[in-house]
């Protein structure tokens, strides 16, 4: 029997899904209805009920602990741990301990699971044809060589090349990492993590891949809707005549520390009023269901407010 | 859904119904692309990009305006006309919707040679009945063998000779099927 023509329809019945839901991806992300987004939040709750209790000690590191931490800058040990301990919670990590003595982070129990938590996790969503750097270091939107255009990871340039054009930036900027290589960005997030009011990774029913679903606060949800309009509608600013939107439409990128995650395009003719933030983002990547998990804790907890140098065991 | 129309389809916005869509023109999209390109290869790549580039330009389709089937063979002959001036198949559209591309299997280019192969079909109209049967059900509609064994009330291994043995006739006839 033909393997190709059921294959093909499954993927093609699959976009249809995808594009019923409301967003266009590419490797990424969609709007949720709202509907989905409270059954999201229920089981955010449900998942902080059944987390596994963590200890809560702050004063002594455990003797013989599995990693050893230094916090940077002095005296952020404490906060960076509790933000540590509410991820591992978040992760429902069992048999996980988190002890501080003075700039020291002792960590016990898994820790090939607890280490991937340890990570800056700073959230941001931009407008990427509007924040990606040319060459001198500054945005150019009608640029295809410097966005990509339909193809936005085309853009992508060497590291050096990247941090080049960063450094040219009047204003911040900081390189990150994509499939394809890396880009230069300005540091003009229009949503991040104080946006965040809860995630969780799951299994997407009709994607049937791993996801991490976000749900934005009231905020976030409005600066969410006002990103994507002003890239709807600049995407229609720039249609041609005749062209189809999927080939003038702009994008906005899902930054998680220096990874680019996902560079998903708003449609200009579906949306011309951007997208409802209340249905929050969600990110679909290559990943497994761990990894979801993991990201949804990290954003979950929110950033850590130090860096966490590993000292060993 | 047998009986909703290929507008309703198309028009639809369930999932599943686009799905039903491609199950009534998948095979005639695949022999159109493989008459023209005598490339399995090409026609599996210019059919999949026909039908990424109808479900997202569906919104715009206007029912009054042409039939559902004009409207995707019209998608279909400007895809071929990009591939012939190209000399490739574009791949804008699925990589937009995120549609995989696969390597094709040698039974799926078979598949696709017989499908847009007029000598062929016309060999196979010249099979015994039941090896004609049984190609015409199991390659060109694609159903399974024990599908087909159960309406012929017949065994799986039965219904496995006759495909072999028509295929096999199909090639000895055809000097070698491209």
């Amino acid at each position: 029997m033909s393997e190709y023509i059921p294959r093909l329809r499954e993927e093609l019945v699959s976009a249809a899904a995808r594009e019923r839901a409301g967003v266009r991806r590419r490797s990424g992300v969609r709007l949720r209805p709202v509907a989905v987004a409270v059954a999201v939040a229920a089981a955010v709750a449900v998942a902080v009920v059944l987390a596994v209790h963590v200890p809560n000690d702050e004063t002594t590191v455990a003797g013989g602990a599995a990693l050893t931490y230094r916090a940077v800058p002095p005296g952020a040990a404490g906060d960076a741990a509790a933000v540590l301990r509410a991820r591992i919670a978040a992760a429902r990590i069992e048999g996980a301990s988190v002890t501080v003595s003075g700039d020291s982070i002792g960590v016990d129990g898994p820790v090939d699971q607890i280490a991937p938590l340890t990570v800056p996790g700073v959230l941001g969503i931009y407008d990427w044809e509007a924040s990606v750097l040319g060459p001198d270091g500054r945005p150019v939107p009608r640029d295809e060589s410097v966005t990509g255009g339909v193809s936005p990871e085309n853009g992508a340039v060497s590291r050096q090349e990247a941090e080049r054009r960063a450094s040219r930036a009047a204003g911040g900027a900081h390189v990150v990492q994509g499939a394809n290589g890396w880009y230069a960005l300005d540091d003009s997030a229009a949503v991040g993590n104080a946006d965040v009011a809860s995630a969780i990774g799951f299994t997407e029913p009709a994607m049937r891949s791993p996801s991490v679903a976000i749900d934005l606060t009231p905020s976030g949800q409005q600066r969410f809707h006002t990103l994507t309009r002003e890239i709807a509608q600049r995407g229609a600013r720039y249609a041609t005549p005749g062209e189809s939107p999927l080939d003038g439409a702009q994008h906005l990128a899902i930054v998680l520390d220096d990874r680019l995650v996902s560079l998903p395009f708003i449609d200009y003719e579906q949306a011309p009023d951007g997208i409802d933030g209340r249905g929050g983002v969600q990110i679909q990547d290559d990943m497994t269901l761990g990894r979801a998990r993991e990201i949804a804790a990290i954003l979950s907890a929110g950033p850590m407010p130090a860096d966490l140098e590993p000292q060993g065991a | 859904m047998r009986d909703s129309t290929d507008e309703d389809l198309l028009l639809s916005g369930e999932p599943e119904d686009f799905g039903h869509l491609y199950d009534r023109y998948v095979r005639s999209l695949l022999a159109y692309f493989q008459r023209r390109t005598r490339d399995p290869e090409a026609a599996a790549d210019l059919t999949a990009e026909t039908f990424a580039a109808a479900l997202a330009a569906r919104g715009r389709f206007e029912a009054r305006s042409v039939p559902a089937s004009v409207w995707l063979f019209s998608i279909a002959h400007h895809k071929l006309s990009d591939f012939q001036r190209r000399g490739a198949a574009e791949d804008r559209m699925r990589r937009r919707l995120g549609i995989e591309r696969f390597p094709l299997g040698a039974d799926d280019a078979e598949m696709i040679r017989l499908l847009g192969d007029e000598v062929a079909m016309e060999l196979v109209r010249e099979l015994p009945a039941d090896q004609r049967d049984a190609v015409r059900a199991h390659v060109l509609e694609d159903r399974g063998y024990h599908d087909i064994a159960r309406e012929l009330t017949t065994s799986e291994a039965t219904i496995r000779k006759r495909v072999s043995r028509g295929l096999t006739a199909l090639r000895q006839r055809a000097g070698g099927l491209r």
